[in-house]
């Protein structure tokens, strides 16, 4: 059941790393522009201007000063629209996912970036005066030991319980066997490991407060930060080491006596290129048709109606745009002595059918596979010549050859000859079953043939556009299936470019999962160190709860749920209306839309606040046997995003902590 | 002395314990002897509803008050998990939701057909399908089993929790329409019958051997195959592979469904594998409560031959134990203990209780359908050796004997509830009931209350009694179909009828798989036999769906004929053309080649199934029987009745279109002929206001 495994979000990217920076920066920069304010407005004020600030702390008034500029000339920005002056529309900022950042988005950003200049400064200059690494250290060994001491750490052995009778409960066809050990495992330790950190983080410091024992430690040469910073370290480092053992078994658990359809299916770590999907002869390039599934993940192209050649024939196409050299290996399933080389080509697509068809059949597809600067007139009419040409290659064969080896060793040659002279390869009427990983392997002479190509006319596009990628694997159902429809998505078709084994990719899994687990920490270690222990934790569980739910609350910050914003929808409730009805542009109606949008706009900010926790959930990868890489999805798609949410709650932490009245010297 | 401050303490803290340990003393003895008796009695102990699973209650528990937050959350997880097609976790998230609410039987029903229906029809593979319709019964029968008392308890002088009648029906209705009746059934049966066979029996490394030239079926133990499960290996070969080596690959390709067995552990020398525990075997059954029910402790079910609808049919007697017994008398309202019998919630009574008898109709149909009529069983041409060989002759596979058992069913379901009554029985409730109707001046279809004053009147009081039993037998006849089918299983059970459908049968396995002359033979053979069928049980004769299969069958005879006989046809045709239109034009001369293939074949046909037609008008048999006696009487010398003459007294034929009077009926009634010309696409699309102009010869190409 392979098309289980699906991405509706592609993992960020190097390409996607500017626009998140820009976005961090803007976010989480507002914050610290709005916390910036708000200082200069009580210090102002206590002051009465005795003290020039450019004297006292210049480090900290000039980022805050142009900062502020930059802020103003945003507000000028608005205000120019308001007064009707056309010409600043283009360079007011742009909702997230523009493709150019206009003027505002670079003061937003540049004002973001030094208002947080402004509030890491005394951070900076305390970690280089101030903070000293070994006092952190004693701080997180005192914190593993104090951990230890309370047994907390036990709630880990907890695990025991799933090891020993979780089989009891889990039904599973065998192919899916792994798959939901997998899942079994990970839905076990994530809240387990979780709780564990939540609690930890959250009553920590609290309970030192509460015990007075901090005092002991803050009078002392200790800055207060270095006591965040210790407890951080030491769960960080406990909590690791407990999920490294953890994983261990759980990987023991897993992969003991996997059965022969399960090791085919997920009992791997696939490493697969992907192409970019479009379609030809449905309504849209960049869709197929809908089969009026709720989830539009898959959209369909359709096979041959009685209608054909009225309308044009639906394909679905993938564009590779380069291809990294020497993929092919040899065939392990051939039973010939020689093994052909091959590139496996893997898929998975959704069959929806539209009657019956045959029974104990599934739907028969052609794929070819072409040069990449063949369109699809193009494939039809070389398609056509290959054909022509076979035929007359193969009856010169049979009749010149008698001996039947030979004859069949020349009819391959003259497939191979074909392929090399015409850059196509074409595997016609393959039986497609859905949710069953199948391959197609593909001879490596078409691939020599593309590069042969790419040397003698290298690709280049037409003014304006990108030059034509290096293959083109083209799929539509045959005419022996008609009327039946297949389900296709850009990620169902996929060179196999490796397999790497499990375990390690099970581990890179559960480093997904660590870092959920520092994220919940940080979290709850940054609450703790205003709120009381109970009331941190509780923050905690909510940011992680709505953490969960961050695409629900995204949709209803955007204006995208049915049934329009919550004033909007309970008067559809109250006046019987249906989601799907536009409602009558009434004064109410207005009034009530307007107040949605007040309302958006204050999701659009909490959202922000929310840590995109099904980010570090990766056990999608390891359940369907693909591999997490090193560099997308770990660094750029988790780790880099934990420090960037992780950061602000480390400046938040050290200014609560350094105004919090502990035994304040100062 | 007065007692020292420790000593009273001491003996305050004696009172103490010694009070504590009477109370809880005494609530021992309350629980043990009042509050337990009570629980029993009224069967609020978790033991008394049926089996109890540890896990469940403990998680119950733990979750305290939370626990229809976390139903909810569950239920909102499992529709999303379903929308993006992930089953493994839909299927992990619905047992925990039932695990949660164990006794709530709506969430039972509703996840399983959700699994049986929604997420199987989502699968393309029919052994995916059947996967999933399999997880659904497995889901249902634990509901099933969470439901009902535990069989341990079965003492008859304790009150016992009396089971969901609507559990046990959904079980057989989910076999009987996601493998029965589907789509695949063809592959959804071979596979519920490989899931009841040792996986030893049909191992396919066993079946095969290696040979120089490569792999081979190994006949010995294919022959025994076939010898003990000629029904699987007949419909293999029928539907999706008649060599030895597509049966074996059938079996390779589908060797890990669900099964009765666990895998066998040892080598080749193990010869059967060990049975699982009846809860988790598939197919499931219900406990073995009648000697003549399949035995899921056993390794062979059942001595009966093995169908979808023998377990559909278990089910179903298996649902009627929670029932109310049974009355003749339908105009009774019921008032039901619930703490002794349950009702169904969304069906009539006596619908529910009709369900074994039609199952067995169903088992009957099955074998008649898959080619199993009487002891002739199969014949194997060429599979091993130059003799033929002939399996499944056991009684076991007599469709005729099938059939019997459905009508004997029919009978006592009829019997025991009020919808058949012997013709004594019947005149003498008609006899009481005249007085009444005729004071009323009522009909046996009208109702009326007596007044006040009749009711004084013994004899309208008896009338009015007989009265309202033959209205309520007469409306849940029509409501149940009952005259129908048991009218069809008592006529299906004749052995002439067996004969005409197995010639029927053998008909169309030659027109599609071998010999078209050798199918026109047989169909020539079969047509009389049949026709004497249908005269001799006019009111089989009269059921629409018989009608359409035997009318569908005749227009294949037929375009079979013409198939075969183009020639004939199409001199017939131009004859016939040339002798409707006067002057004679030179059809010959005018028609192309081309043309004249066009002639056939001809779409618009009738056969002999629109000309028949027999007087069915009141004492039919009596009329007809005098005619014949009279008319052979009056011929002279005496004369033998040779059979089947009876019947075919007071028959003739008659063109299409002919007025009949009502007491005459066609063999096939118009609107099943339309209704199958229709499905077959025969019948002429209503002429468009403006025709195509310069089509020559418009009338004959059309046909």
């Amino acid at each position: 059941m392979f098309a289980t495994f699906f991405l509706e979000r592609d993992p960020m990217s190097w390409a996607d790393l500017p626009l998140a920076v820009q976005n961090w920066l803007q976010n989480a920069g507002g914050v610290a522009a709005l916390a910036v304010a708000l200082w200069c407005i009580a210090w102002t004020v206590q002051n009465h201007g005795r003290v020039n600030p450019f004297a006292a702390f210049p480090a900290f008034v000039v980022p805050a000063v142009l900062a502020g500029a930059c802020y103003l000339l945003v507000v000028l920005l608005f205000a120019g629209k308001l007064l009707g002056m056309s010409f600043v529309d283009e360079m007011l900022p742009t909702p997230l996912g523009a493709l150019r950042a206009s003027a505002g988005d670079w003061l937003l950003t540049i004002g973001g970036a030094l208002a947080l200049a402004a509030v890491v400064w005394p951070i900076a200059h305390a970690l280089a005066t101030r903070i000293r690494w070994g006092r952190i250290w004693a701080i997180a060994r005192l914190s593993v030991k104090d951990a230890v001491r309370n047994r907390i750490v036990l709630l880990v052995a907890s695990m025991a319980i799933v090891f020993l009778f979780a089989d009891w409960f889990v039904p599973y066809k065998p192919e899916d066997q792994v798959r939901n050990y997998v899942r079994v495992v990970y839905w076990s330790m994530t809240p387990l490991f979780l709780m564990t950190a939540s609690l930890l983080g959250a009553f920590s410091i609290p309970t030192d407060v509460k015990s007075q024992s901090i005092h002991t430690i803050v009078t002392k040469p200790v800055e207060k930060f270095e006591i965040v910073a210790g407890r951080f370290l030491g769960y960080a480092m406990l909590l690791s080491v407990g999920l490294a053992a953890v994983a261990g078994l759980s990987l023991i658990y897993v992969v003991r006596g996997v059965n022969p359809d399960a090791a085919r299916e997920s009992y791997k770590a696939r490493v697969p290129i992907y192409g970019k999907l479009t379609f030809s002869g449905t309504k849209s390039i960049d869709k197929g048709d809908s089969v009026g599934r709720e989830w539009e993940y898959r959209t369909y192209i359709g096979g041959p109606t009685h209608e054909s050649g009225k309308v044009p024939r639906q394909y679905a196409i993938w564009s590779f745009a380069d291809l990294p050299g020497d993929m092919a290996r040899e065939d392990e399933s051939s039973s010939e002595s020689a093994k052909p080389r091959s590139v496996p080509f893997e898929f998975a697509f959704d069959i929806f059918r539209l009657n019956k068809g045959e029974e104990n059949k599934g739907i028969y597809c052609t794929f070819v596979f072409m040069d990449g600067r063949l369109s699809i007139p193009d494939m039809d009419r070389v398609q056509k010549a290959v054909d022509d040409e076979r035929r007359l290659l193969q009856t010169k064969a049979s009749k010149e050859i008698a001996d039947p080896v030979e004859r069949q060793k020349r009819l391959k040659a003259v497939n191979e000859e074909l392929v090399r002279k015409y850059g196509i390869f074409e595997a016609p009427g393959f039986e497609v079953s859905d949710y069953h990983t199948q391959t197609l392997r593909v001879p490596s002479y078409l691939f020599e043939r593309l590069a042969e190509l790419e040397k003698e006319r290298p690709r280049e596009g037409l003014p304006g556009e990108d030059a034509p990628p290096m293959l083109r694997v083209v799929v539509g159902v045959d005419h022996t299936s008609p009327t039946q429809m297949l389900g296709v998505a850009r990620r169902d078709l996929y060179i196999l470019a490796a397999e790497q084994p499990f375990w390690i990719n099970f581990l890179k899994g559960i480093l997904g999962m660590w870092c959920t687990i520092l994220l919940v920490l940080g979290v709850a270690i940054g609450c703790s160190t205003y709120l009381s222990g109970i009331i941190s934790w509780l923050c905690t569980v909510f940011l992680f709860g709505a953490g969960l739910f961050k695409d629900s609350i995204r949709q209803l910050a955007e204006g995208r749920s049915p049934g329009g914003g919550p004033l909007e929808a309970a008067f559809r409730i109250i006046t019987r209306t249906s989601q799907g009805a536009p409602l009558d542009q009434t004064p109410t109606a207005s009034l009530l839309q307007g107040g949605d949008d007040v309302y958006r706009w204050w999701m659009r900010r909490f959202l922000n606040l929310l840590p995109d926790v099904s980010r570090h959930d990766l056990h999608q990868y390891v359940a369907n046997g693909f591999d997490i890489s090193w560099g997308q999805v770990l660094l750029t798609d988790n780790l880099i995003p934990l420090v960037a949410y992780l950061l602000p709650w480390g400046i938040l932490a050290f200014y609560l902590m350094k105004f919090r009245e502990i035994a304040n010297p100062r | 002395m007065p007692a020292t401050f420790q000593q009273r303490a001491l003996t305050r803290k004696f009172i103490y314990t010694g009070l504590i340990l009477a109370l809880f003393t005494v609530s021992l003895l309350h629980r043990r002897f009042v509050v337990e008796p009570q629980a029993n009695n009224l069967l609020l102990r978790e033991v008394s509803r049926g089996e109890v699973e540890l896990t469940s209650s403990a998680v119950r528990l733990l979750l305290t008050g939370s626990r229809g937050l976390a139903v909810t959350f569950l239920w909102d997880a499992a529709i999303k998990k379903q929308e993006k097609h992930e089953w493994n976790e839909l299927e992990l998230l619905v047992r925990s939701i039932t695990k949660l609410q164990p006794y709530f039987v709506t969430p039972w029903l509703f996840q399983s057909w959700n699994l049986a229906f929604n997420v199987a029809v989502e699968c393309d593979r029919p052994r995916d399908k059947y996967y999933y319709v399999s997880r659904g019964l497995n889901l249902l029968a634990e509901g099933e089993r969470r439901n009902h008392a535990a069989a341990a308890d079965a003492d008859a002088k304790k009150p016992r929790f009396p089971g969901n009648p609507d559990m046990r029906h959904n079980m057989g209705f989910f076999y009987q329409l996601k493998i029965g009746v589907s789509d695949e059934k063809n592959v959804m049966r071979c596979l519920l019958e490989m899931s009841a066979i040792d996986p030893l029996e049909r191992d396919p490394d066993r079946l095969w051997l290696r040979t120089p030239r490569g792999q081979a079926v190994n006949d010995t133990r294919f022959f025994e195959l076939c010898q003990k499960y000629p029904r699987l290996i007949k419909r293999i070969h029928d539907k999706f592979g008649n060599t030895k080596e597509k049966i074996v690959k059938f079996l390779e390709d589908n060797r890990d469904v669900p099964s009765r067995f666990d895998p066998p552990a040892g080598g080749l020398e193990v010869t059967q594998s060990p049975l699982k525990k009846p809860s988790e075997q598939f197919p499931l059954l219900p406990p073995r409560i009648e000697e003549s029910w399949p035995n899921p402790e056993s390794p062979v079910l059942t001595n009966e031959c093995f169908d979808v609808f023998l377990v559909a049919r278990t089910w179903y007697q298996y649902s009627q134990i929670p029932l109310p017994p049974s009355t003749r008398d339908l105009s009774v309202i019921l008032v039901v203990d619930p703490m002794k019998y349950r009702l169904p919630r969304h069906m009539a009574l006596v619908i529910f209780r009709g369900y074994p008898a039609r199952a067995q109709s169903y088992i009957a149909e099955n074998l008649q359908s898959d080619g199993w009529f009487d002891n002739e069983g199969w014949v194997i041409a060429d599979w091993f050796g130059p003799e033929e060989v002939r399996v499944g002759t056991e009684a076991k596979y007599h469709s005729g004997l099938a059939w019997e058992k459905a009508y004997r069913m029919y009978l006592a379901y009829g019997r025991a509830n009020g919808l058949h009554y012997t013709p004594a029985e019947r005149a003498e409730m008609d006899a009481k009931a005249k007085p009444f109707r005729d004071k009323y001046g009522m009909h046996i279809a009208d109702r009326n209350a007596l007044s006040p004053e009749d009711r004084k009147n013994k004899q309208l009081v008896e009338g009015e009694d007989s009265h309202v039993k033959l209205f309520w037998n007469l409306s849940y006849r029509s409501t149940t179909n009952y005259d129908g089918q048991m009218r069809a299983a008592e006529a299906e059970s004749l052995p002439e009828t067996v004969y005409a459908r197995k010639l029927f049968f053998n008909a169309e396995q030659q027109r599609r798989f071998e010999d078209p002359e050798k199918a026109l033979s047989l169909y020539d053979e079969a047509w009389p036999v049949w026709i004497d069928v249908v005269l001799s049980n006019p009111e089989f004769a009269q059921i629409t769906v018989m009608q359409e299969d035997v009318y569908e069958l005749m227009l294949e005879n037929l375009r079979l004929m013409q198939k075969q006989r183009t020639l004939t046809f199409r001199n017939l045709a131009m004859g016939m053309a040339q002798f409707g239109n006067w002057p004679y034009p030179p059809w010959d001369e005018l028609l192309d080649t081309s043309a004249k293939i066009k002639i056939t074949p001809i779409r618009t046909y009738r056969g002999i199934l629109d000309q028949i037609v027999y007087y069915n008008g009141p004492e039919a048999d009596a009329l007809k029987a005098f005619l014949l006696q009279w008319t052979q009487g009056a011929a002279g010398p005496i004369r033998m009745i040779y059979p089947g003459q009876l019947s075919r007294t007071l028959t003739t034929t008659v063109w299409l279109g002919t007025k009949l009077s009502p007491s005459w009926l066609p063999l096939s009634d118009p609107m099943a002929s339309t209704a199958v010309r229709d499905r077959l696409g025969l019948r002429r699309p209503p002429p468009s206001e403006s025709p195509p102009s310069s089509m020559p010869l418009e009338p004959l190409r059309k046909n």
